[in-house]
């Protein structure tokens, strides 16, 4: 630890306690200061110190490797961080008490020459979506930590254009992997409760080629259900591969038709964001949630009651529903609920949107070929210069207005209840205001929050279950009516409207001031290929959670790389899809072969039941 | 980790609302919570109350009247669900036909 010496502020003369970062390095008498705020006033002077500084190092050619390098850092990482300040369509211009705070915690840190604290909120908070409060000592402080890391690094080879790559990335790294648990947290619940619902639930429609789906219970076998859907299923892995050619053009038809409504129902709730139907859009999502929450928790409620014998009235079992349903729609669509009731229901309701999509009577094929298409509308929707989701970025950046219920926010986000008051409050109580109209804040956001000014973060969560209730419920129909035009017409208009907002957010990973978010379709999908392949094996279940997730780490890996919004389907389908078909192609038979005890039905005339021991389904499983 | 900033007030938004926005809060929380929703209720005590206590100067009285109204309400209700609860799981036999309309299924062998 480097001691100051007891000087005096460059700015108000008492006594100086940090030292400007920027000095450390140069050969400057080092500017002194006793405190964040005066830094800050004083930098428009010194700021120019350092500049004719530069410029003198740069014009003389010094043969000092390492003030060479330095001031070439350093001015070019001016530049980056001024191109990200201004990407950032700084909108609200407000300072964020929290990001001054960070600036003059590093600046603390710098000063004695600790390494730099993670306050690589500042850096971040340029990224991509939300315009961050384009604070001019932003500049300032990010040099210091850069350049006096770099001074205090020590091999001064380097090439600029690397260092410099190396410390802004280095500084986001560092931000997004306090942020990456965020981000993981909800998808691996989301994971696991899809998993759960389709392990307990056993779905009907479990039978790959269509068979009658027999109610599970057998009164001979304790294990109702488990036994003979497993059994059922050991073949399963491998039937996606073998289908005549007939059914596989008729899947591939069903898939490209839901594809086909998603990609409507994206451009629908595009266009109504665009023209500022927020009313309309509210409506929709509430009542796609509504339906989400209350139907679909009755059918697994009641399916689970009825799997486990429960007897259960209808008048507790009404009261149970309305509660959790009220309660979820209060808190997605209210911002002044808690955060971590908010997250829960979203979780929750993407879980089950996907539990309901994989339920369905889809064909397995289907399941798979749709995934893959989504994965590439993914990909052309949010990179396409045109693509409806990039779009509809941009127009949330540009008009300042949150997407209402669609984007899962890791972090304290505001609802926009009206776009012109919102933004109005906004602007005038600066920082105050945005805390006020954040909900509340999980535990590890408080760096977000500094940051968070400027959000205007709708809390999105919502929409997309709304558009897995329409998927479903548009497949289903054409399932049932596709002789009758019309109807599925209209179906498909109401699945569009809801997919689209699923779309939307399915592919976005926006990273919201320091908080991520991350589109509700991307959760469902994940949720999809998980309870699909949880329909099957153990082994599958768990290669298929392992891909997902390592696809999810390495998008947002490309998120720090890349600064934009970046598809989030893509890697995670590939690498689900592989692990898939990996997993239950080559492992399944390898641990069942391993495992091999021949199953033994026992009567147990006490019990009066069957015990069957031995190895059933596949993957190794031993049932009793 | 996100560093704990030096002039960070506090992480919880709600220490930063103004007294009347959190008044309001539990006010429409509660009045939510009529609605045959003592979830809402439960809700409303837990997200508050640490809130409540730490602030108990500047917030008006009427928060805590309404988050401890919330909390009775709340336990009123578990009390009424679960007398209701075990009352129709061990009788639901016994009460003949009207038991079984108001069973959304029947257990095979009951």
């Amino acid at each position: 630890m480097t001691s100051s010496p007891p000087q005096q502020c460059s700015h108000c003369s008492k006594t100086a306690l940090f030292i400007c970062s920027l000095c450390t390095a140069s050969s400057l008498s080092p500017a002194m200061y006793c405190s964040v705020a005066c830094q800050k006033s004083d930098w428009a002077m010194h700021r120019l110190a350092h500049a004719a500084e530069r410029q003198a190092a740069s014009s003389n050619d010094s043969t000092r490797i390492g003030g060479e390098s330095h001031t070439q850092q350093g001015s070019s990482q001016q530049q980056p961080l001024q191109s990200r300040n201004n990407n950032i369509a700084n909108n609200h211009g407000r300072l964020s008490g929290f990001s001054v705070a960070h600036s003059a915690s590093s600046s603390v840190s710098i000063a004695h020459g600790n390494a730099p604290s993670p306050v690589l909120s500042t850096v971040n908070s340029t990224a991509q979506l939300r315009p961050q409060s384009g604070n001019p000592t932003h500049q300032p402080h990010n040099n210091n930590s850069s350049n006096s890391r770099f001074a205090f690094a020590l091999p001064k080879s380097f090439a600029t254009s690397a260092t410099q790559l190396d410390n802004d990335t280095i500084d986001d790294l560092k931000y997004y992997l306090s942020q990456i648990y965020l981000i993981l947290k909800p998808v691996v619940a989301c994971v696991f409760f899809a998993i759960m619902w389709v392990k307990l639930l056993n779905p009907p429609a479990q039978y790959y080629s269509g068979h009658a789906s027999t109610p599970p219970p057998d009164i001979y076998a304790l294990d109702y259900g488990g036994v003979s859907s497993l059994v059922g299923q050991n073949g399963a892995v491998s039937n996606p591969m073998r289908e005549d050619s007939a059914q596989q053009q008729a899947d591939l038809l069903m898939a490209l038709k839901t594809l086909g409504s998603v990609v409507g129902a994206t451009v629908v709730i595009f266009i109504l964001f665009y023209f500022n139907c927020m009313k309309i859009l509210y409506g929709i999502f509430g009542l796609i949630i509504l339906g989400v929450l209350g139907v679909f928790g009755y059918f697994i409620s009641v399916t689970f009651l009825w799997l486990n014998l429960l007897p259960l009235d209808y008048i507790t079992f009404a009261f149970f529903i309305w509660n959790f349903a009220a309660v979820g729609i209060m808190s997605v669509f209210w911002s002044k609920g808690p955060l971590w009731l908010q997250q829960s229901y979203l979780v929750v309701i993407s879980s089950m949107m996907a539990f309901m999509l994989t339920n369905s009577s889809i064909p397995t094929i289907t399941t798979w070929i749709l995934l893959a298409l989504l994965a590439v509308w993914d990909l052309i929707a949010v990179l396409c210069p045109y693509g409806p989701l990039r779009l509809l970025i941009e127009t949330s950046k540009t008009q300042n207005r949150e997407i209402p219920a669609l984007l899962y926010s890791a972090g304290p986000t505001t609802m926009m209840a009206a776009p012109a008051e919102r933004k109005e409050k906004r602007l005038d109580t600066g920082t105050a205001g945005v805390d006020v109209s954040e909900s509340d804040n999980s535990t590890s956001s408080r760096v977000r929050e500094g940051l968070d000014n400027g959000a205007k973060v709708e809390e999105v969560p919502m929409v997309d279950f709304e558009e897995q209730r329409r998927i479903r419920a548009s497949l289903q129909q054409q399932q049932q009516q596709q002789q009758r035009e019309p109807q599925p017409q209209a179906t498909n208009q109401s699945a569009v409207e809801s997919r689209r907002p699923h779309e939307q957010d399915d592919d976005e990973e926006e990273e919201q001031d320091g908080g991520m978010k991350l589109g509700l379709g991307d959760f469902v999908f994940y949720s999809v290929l998980a309870s699909r392949a949880a329909l099957s094996d153990w082994v599958p279940t768990m290669a298929v959670t392992i891909g997902v997730l390592t696809g999810l780490n390495f998008t947002i890996f490309l998120l720090v790389i890349w600064q934009k919004a970046l598809p989030a389907l893509p890697f995670s389908i590939a690498f689900g899809l592989l692990f898939y078909f990996t997993a239950g192609l080559v492992l399944v038979p390898l641990v069942n072969t391993m495992v091999y005890m021949p199953v033994v039905p026992a009567y147990d005339p006490q019990a009066q039941a069957w015990l069957t021991v031995g190895q059933i389904g596949g993957a190794g499983m031993v049932y009793l | 980790m996100p560093v704990d900033d030096p002039d960070k007030k506090s992480a919880d938004p709600l220490d930063r609302m103004a007294p009347e926005e959190i008044l309001s809060i539990a006010k429409t929380y509660f009045l939510m919570g009529l609605a045959f929703l003592p979830f809402m209720w439960l809700i409303n005590y837990i997200h508050l109350h640490r809130v409540a206590r730490r602030r108990k100067d500047e917030l008006s009285p009427s928060v805590a009247t309404y988050l401890y109204l919330s909390l009775g309400g709340c336990a009123v209700w578990t009390v009424l669900i679960f007398t209701w609860l075990g009352l129709y799981l061990s009788k639901r036999t016994q009460w003949g036909e009207f038991g079984d309309r108001i069973s959304i299924n029947l257990p095979l062998g009951s």
